[in-house]
């Protein structure tokens, strides 16, 4: 009786099966349409491009090596993405999680109005976007901006932020810091998965605070460290909006950011097959520092699992 | 939210408070340092240019009379209002489309035991794996084709079609904690997989598919990179679209005229015009904002 009312995990009636393979295959459709449509095919489309030329209206060029060749051997607009979007990822991700940590740390001694505090540390992750974007091309302003108004009132001297080839890329790590809670809010996550009962056995130990945080805290916090290393550095390597809102790569292609480039080349000069290269370089990139990441991991990542 | 039984048993001793005092001290600090950037715009909006050049002091309240033409003059540089319509139209549109078919999708994957089910999922965060603008060239390509071009369609219809991994996966998830009993009373019920999608999943899945809605909402109202591959046409453009002319133009006009031209009230006005609705939807639902973020990671 039971077992009728309750389909066998294991064992399922034939029409019982078929009947789910049905209803399964038909609420998945959206995905499966979308992911033939939007993803598989464009990717595999884009694979071929890779050796052709084209400009999307007229005739399609079979070019063969040529455009991996030009990639490798000539053009300095790539290797100069190259360099910018490597030193802003690096920076950003690094002092970032150094920021979120300190933050995360702070707000989980649950002092008096933490959940406050939280709120405010994350206002500017959660209002960041085309708006704040926005805000910060005035705030980086020579004569009007927020930066320069501060260091006027300082006596400093003016500083251009993002018109000069040694401030423009600093402004926009700058600019990605503020940001930092999307980062804090899942640091702040990790730290609370923490059992307690392992800070008090160790301060029984008579562990000082420092040592608490080098044996325990951070051994613990590696998953979510490197986690928010690997997602971090994915997101800063896309950067797109802000690049072209604010500098569009100038000075001196200063913040020429990957992602900007591969848009001018193919949607400003139109090479769609160019522009190929660079974008599946982006995608084997993404997916080498994926799976490097998750194979470092399981060398220095601590999982609590081990510790049970 | 776990009670901190030390601050209730020990005694308020001077090192406990004086430890509270630096915290939160700490703690004000950096709020400041987060929050002052938006005071400045606020307030700035409602200065005049003049008085953003000279000021020695930061007036975080901006000294009478408060400039409200600020607003309406960088609304009406350009056909804002229409931006305005553009925008909501397009953001609305997926958000429905993404909040439905990611629910289905994620339904199918959380409860029906179908042929090929963890590889297919597997695929699923796996396309999370692959940017956006890899796919992009050959889906232009595509919407073009179709002559989709100049129409809200682009950036429309994808979101119909699952809405994304990211999406599929928070709701999936979400639909993983909530008891198998409720799908199998609907069974016994009488209730097909589309009745318990409808009338047992649906209602039980509110905080989910409100972090969705809002990560939805965020998507469509700051995308530039599919506004801009899409729609030329003016008469289409979504505000972030048509901000970057505004920033374009002014910013040139800067670089032409001298700083008399460089219109940077105007900037701080607009800004915190598109900024309010993101802002007031953070101080209503911050609690989803913040789920989504941890159960998921963050976007980009």
């Amino acid at each position: 009786m039971i077992a009728q009312m309750r389909p066998n995990r294991f064992r399922m009636p034939r029409g019982e099966a078929w009947r789910e393979n049905f209803y399964g295959y038909l609420f998945i459709s959206p995905w499966i349409l979308g992911f033939l449509l939007f993803l598989a095919g464009p990717l595999v489309v884009s694979l071929g491009l890779i050796f052709t030329e084209y400009a999307g209206f007229r005739k399609i060029t079979y070019v063969g090596l040529t455009n991996i060749q030009e990639l490798i051997q000539y053009d300095l607009r790539f290797t100069g993405s190259l360099r910018v979007s490597a030193v802003f990822a690096f920076w950003t991700v690094s002092l970032a999680i150094i920021i979120s940590l300190i933050m995360a740390l702070l707000l989980n001694q649950r002092f008096r109005g933490h959940v406050f505090f939280r709120g405010v540390f994350y206002l500017p992750a959660a209002v960041s976007g085309i708006a704040m974007t926005f805000v910060w091309a005035a705030m980086f302003e020579k004569d009007y901006g927020m930066f320069n108004q501060v260091l006027r009132i300082f006596d400093f001297d003016r500083i251009g932020w993002l018109t000069t080839v040694e401030w423009a890329l600093p402004s926009y790590i700058i600019m990605r810091l503020y940001g930092v809670g999307h980062y804090m809010v899942i640091m702040l996550a990790g730290l609370q998965s923490i059992p307690e009962d392992l800070h008090e056995a160790a301060k029984v130990d008579g562990a000082s605070g420092l040592a608490l945080f080098r044996h325990i805290t951070l051994p613990l916090l590696s998953p979510t460290i490197f986690f928010l290393m690997v997602v971090g550095l994915i997101g800063s390597l896309q950067v797109f909006t802000e690049g072209f809102m604010l500098t569009e790569g100038g000075p001196a292609r200063s913040t020429l950011f990957y992602v900007l480039y591969l848009y001018m080349v193919a949607f400003i000069e139109r090479r769609f097959g160019y522009a190929s290269v660079l974008a599946w370089l982006l995608f084997l990139i993404i997916m080498g520092l994926t799976l490097l990441q998750f194979w470092l991991a399981r060398r220095w990542v601590h999982y609590e699992s081990e510790v049970a | 939210m776990r009670t901190d039984f030390r601050l209730l048993t020990s005694s308020w001793a001077s090192p406990r408070l004086l430890r509270q005092a630096a915290l939160f001290a700490i703690a004000v600090v950096i709020a400041i340092i987060m929050i002052f950037p938006l005071l400045w715009m606020f307030s700035g909006a409602l200065k005049t240019k003049d008085l953003l050049l000279e000021e020695t002091v930061i007036n975080l309240i901006p000294p009478q009379p408060w400039q409200w033409r600020n607003f309406i003059d960088a609304w009406t540089t350009m056909n804002f209002n229409r931006f305005l319509a553009n925008t909501l139209i397009i953001t609305a549109t997926s958000m429905v489309g993404g909040l439905l078919s990611a629910s289905m999708v994620a339904y199918g994957f959380a409860r029906l035991r179908f042929a090929g089910r963890t590889l297919l999922f597997m695929v699923v965060l796996g396309t999370m794996m692959v940017p956006p603008q890899v796919t992009a060239i050959p889906t232009f390509l595509l919407f073009h084709r179709l002559g989709w071009l100049n129409t809200y369609l682009p950036l429309i219809v994808p979101f119909w079609m699952g809405g994304g991994a990211f999406y599929i996966f928070l709701l999936r998830q979400y639909i993983m904690t909530i008891p198998t009993d409720l799908d199998d009373a609907a069974k016994i019920d009488g209730c097909s997989p589309i009745g318990i999608y409808q009338h047992v999943i649906l209602p039980n899945i509110g905080p989910a598919l409100a972090a969705a809605a809002i990560f939805l909402f965020l998507h469509s109202w700051n995308d530039l990179w599919g506004p801009l591959i899409y729609l030329t046409d003016e008469n289409t453009w979504t505000l972030a679209r048509g901000m970057l002319t505004f920033r374009r133009t002014l910013a040139e006009a800067a670089h032409g005229g001298g700083i008399a031209q460089y219109q940077i009230h105007w900037f701080l006005s607009l800004g915190a015009m598109t900024m309010l609705p993101v802002l007031v939807i953070y101080l209503l639902l911050q609690r989803h904002f913040v789920s989504g973020v941890v159960t998921s990671g963050i976007k980009g």
